[in-house]
This record gives structure tokens, C-alpha cells and sequence, in this order.
């Protein structure tokens, strides 16, 4: 939904700008790669940040505080492994899903308004990106998302289990899990693009 | 008759921080034990040393006189497995039923078949007091008194031979308390098991054989009960006085 609600907007505004020009056809080019590069794996990123970087780190310190950790330590098992492990695989597998799912959901925002405002007809828009967007852009956005589930998971679980016996550290740890996966997805996101420009990708 | 555990000179540290100055005392088999201490007398810390979760800075630790200091990670877990933990949350796994709570343990530590698993869980769930129907609720279904008992089923599992209770009635009503406190001392005389508690609740200091007081690092107290009242700890002389330990005095 909110991938969509994206869409329409930077296709709005896109579009204004574009109609002035007579440079209607270029929205498909500015939406097309700018979803598939940046704002899908990005909006992804920074929505997984804030959803499941906070629910593992919450999941994870309540057991904590609760003891639940300590009671599988007890057992001789690995909370890390039990823990983590699942989260880190799922998360790392899932984010290209995802991301793809936001992309195609974006698009279609930025196709309604292309067809409303430019009258370039939905058809047409999806016609034409197939044409301009090269397997590189698509390539470029994906490449990078693993690793923003890695990071996600790996930050989200690394807070939980920081999160100390008190129930007021609970809130402590997750407001720093969700601020620290959203600046290292951006911080990811500028290193990647640096790779990129380098490799010419 | 070898103690199922003994301390002797202990020295424990967070970092550089010392928790515990000097512990040296003994825990006869079939005894319960009561580990009373202010916040941060090191009460936990004492029970995380029985654990092995936390090595002495210096002093020895024995298990039914094994020293421990020199364990393997497989003899220290097999020490471990002799040992049952009621934590003081009931650290119930959430996502979990109660019986499936209770056979976890024996499924990760034992090799048999998995219906004598159920069988030891249905077994263990009755002698906690506890119904047949509870071994099919989750633990946010059950009260705080019932999530204690199911806790204490599962600490009975693997059949332990000491059992370590962190304030086992804290947050229950005076009745669910006794009755928890009743089972206990029910349990040890049944089984002959042996019971060290740690306790902020006065009145269950009424079950135990011996009390153990920490002040800070160090033993306070060490003997029966009614005894306590000759201590000259300043600590001590202070818990009696209160209207909540008045009983010790008597």
C-alpha cells in the first residue's frame, strides 16, 4: 500500500514536471529506474527496518527478560543459534521478495497517474519499461537487498539479546534496534551505489 | 554423607566488580535450603555459579563432591542436567504448550521413546499439582500460581536430583504462595529431593531446614531457622524487626 501510495506521488510529481517539457514518454524511464534502483529496495529496507527489526529485537529481549533465554541455556542449547539463525535466514531470503512485490506495487501507482495526468495508458507504461529498463537496473536494486535483510536481522536480534532484566530496557533496546537498522540500510544503500558507480553498473 | 553441594572459599566478579568475598558452606542432600540476602547480595550469582553459567574468580565448587573447576562442556551440561530450575518469570517457552514445555527438556537431553516422554510429562504436571487439562494450555492461558507449578513440572523432567527455585512465590496471591510452598516441601519429602530457594517471601521460610543469609558478598547466616534471631548482622537484626519476619523471633 504504501509502495503504491509512492508511486502515485513521485508519478505526480514526475509528471507535472514532465508535461511543462513535452517529455511526457520520459516518466516511464524516471519511474522505471528510480523504482527498480533506489526506492523499492530502499522503502523495503527502511519498512522491514522499522516492522521486523523491532519485532525481533521485542521477541528477543522478552524472552530475556521473561528468562526464557536463560532457561535454554540451562537445557545446554544455543539461544544465538535457535534464535538467530532462523531470523537471519528468513529475513536474508525474504527481503528480494518483498522487494520485488513493493516494485511492481510502485509501478502500478506511477502507470495510474501516468494515465490519468499524461495519458499514456497503463498497457503502454508497463509495454515501454519492459523496453528501457536493462537487466542491470533491476539487477542493481536486487543485488543490495540480502544484505539489507542480513543487516535488518542481524541488528534486530543482536538489541534483543542486549536487552537487559528490566522491562523499561525492553523499549530502550528497540528504539535503538529501529534507529540503527534505518541508518545502516542508508548507509548500505550510499556504499552500493559507490560500488556501482565504480563497476559501472 | 556427601554434600550435593559445597562451596568453599568462593570469590566470584562481574568484570572487576566482586560479587560474593569468601562463600564457604554446604548443602546436605534431601535439605531445603533458603537463600535470603538484600538486592544485590549476590543471591542470583549464587545460583548462576551452581549453574556453571559463571566461574569462580577463585575457590571451588563441588557437585556431589566432583569438583567442577575442571569440567569438560559436556560433564558441565550432564551437571546441569541433574539439576531442575523454577525461574523466577516461570520462563515458560511461550510458544509452547504446557506439556509440550514439559517434554522439551527430556526430548533434547534423553533418548527414548516419545510416548513414555508424554508419560513422564502427565507424571511430573501431577506432582506439581497441577490437572490433565493444563498439559494442553499455553502458558498465557494459566494464572501466575499455575504458571509457577508448570514451571516446576518442568524443572522435574529430567528427574533432577537438586532443584533451584528463584523466588518461586513472588507475584502470587498468600494462598497460591502456600499452596506452591506445600508442594515443595511435599516434593522433598516424596522424593528426597533436594531444594535450594531464593526468597524475598518470609513465610516460606518457614518449609526450610537451613537459612542462608548474604550481606554484602559474604554469609551472614548459616543454620536453622529459628536460630537467626542470635546473628548480630545488622542486615539481619533489620529483617527481623520488620512485621513481615516478626516469626523469626519467635
Amino acid at each position: 500500500m504504501l509502495s503504491f501510495l509512492i508511486g502515485i506521488v513521485i508519478g505526480y510529481q514526475s509528471a507535472v514536471q514532465l508535461k511543462t517539457f513535452g517529455a511526457n514518454i520520459y516518466i516511464v524511464n524516471l519511474i522505471g529506474i528510480s523504482t527498480f534502483r533506489e526506492l523499492a529496495p530502499l522503502i523495503t529496507g527502511i519498512l522491514l527496518a522499522g516492522r521486523v527489526s523491532s519485532g525481533y529485537t521485542a521477541n528477543i529481549g522478552l524472552r530475556k527478560v521473561s528468562e526464557e533465554v536463560d532457561a535454554l541455556k540451562v537445557l545446554g542449547l544455543s539461544p544465538v543459534v535457535l534464535l538467530t539463525l532462523p531470523r537471519l535466514i528468513s529475513a536474508t531470503f525474504f527481503t528480494p521478495f518483498l522487494t520485488l512485490f513493493s516494485a511492481l506495487t510502485m509501478l502500478l501507482g506511477g502507470a495510474l497517474v501516468s494515465d490519468i495526468i499524461l495519458d499514456i495508458n497503463i498497457r503502454d507504461f508497463f509495454f515501454r519499461l519492459s523496453e528501457i529498463v536493462a537487466n542491470k537496473h533491476f539487477l542493481a536494486g536486487m543485488i543490495k537487498t540480502p544484505f539489507f535483510g542480513f543487516y535488518i536481522a542481524i541488528i534486530g536480534t543482536f538489541y534483543g539479546f542486549m536487552t537487559e532484566k528490566r522491562p523499561e530496557s525492553l523499549g530502550y533496546s528497540v528504539m535503538k534496534s529501529v534507529v540503527s537498522s534505518i541508518a545502516g540500510i542508508i548507509l548500505i544503500d550510499a556504499i552500493f551505489s559507490i560500488i556501482f558507480m565504480w563497476i559501472k553498473l | 554423607m556427601t554434600p550435593i553441594i559445597e562451596f568453599k572459599n568462593v570469590v566470584s566478579k562481574y568484570g572487576t566488580k566482586v560479587i560474593h568475598k569468601n562463600l564457604t558452606f554446604k548443602i546436605e542432600p534431601g535439605e531445603i535450603v533458603a537463600l535470603v540476602g538484600g538486592s544485590g547480595s549476590g543471591k542470583t550469582t549464587v545460583i548462576k555459579l551452581i549453574l556453571l553459567l559463571l566461574k569462580p574468580a577463585s575457590g571451588k565448587i563441588y557437585f556431589k563432591g566432583k569438583d567442577t573447576s575442571h569440567l569438560t562442556p559436556q560433564e558441565e551440561q550432564e551437571m546441569r542436567d541433574r539439576m531442575g530450575v523454577v525461574f523466577q518469570f516461570s520462563a515458560l517457552f511461550a510458544s509452547m504448550t504446557v506439556g509440550e514445555n514439559i517434554m522439551y527438556p527430556v526430548i533434547k537431553r534423553r533418548k527414548i521413546y516419545n510416548e513414555l516422554i508424554k508419560e513422564n510429562a502427565f507424571l511430573k504436571l501431577k506432582l506439581a499439582g497441577l490437572d490433565e487439562e493444563v498439559f494442553y494450555m499455553y502458558p498465557e492461558e494459566l494464572s501466575g500460581g499455575m504458571k509457577k507449578k508448570a514451571a516446576l513440572a518442568r524443572a522435574l523432567a529430567l528427574d533432577p536430583e537438586l532443584l533451584i527455585l528463584d523466588e518461586p512465590t513472588s507475584g502470587l496471591d498468600p494462598i497460591s504462595a502456600e499452596e506452591f510452598d506445600h508442594t515443595i516441601k511435599t516434593l522433598r519429602d516424596l522424593m528426597g529431593i533436594t531444594v535450594l530457594m531464593v526468597t524475598h517471601d518470609l513465610s516460606s521460610l518457614r518449609i526450610a531446614d537451613k537459612l542462608l543469609v548474604l550481606s554484602k558478598g559474604e554469609i551472614a547466616f548459616y543454620g536453622h531457622p529459628k536460630e537467626l534471631s542470635k546473628a548480630k548482622n545488622e542486615w539481619i537484626q533489620q529483617l527481623i524487626s520488620t512485621s513481615r519476619g516478626e516469626f523469626l523471633n519467635a
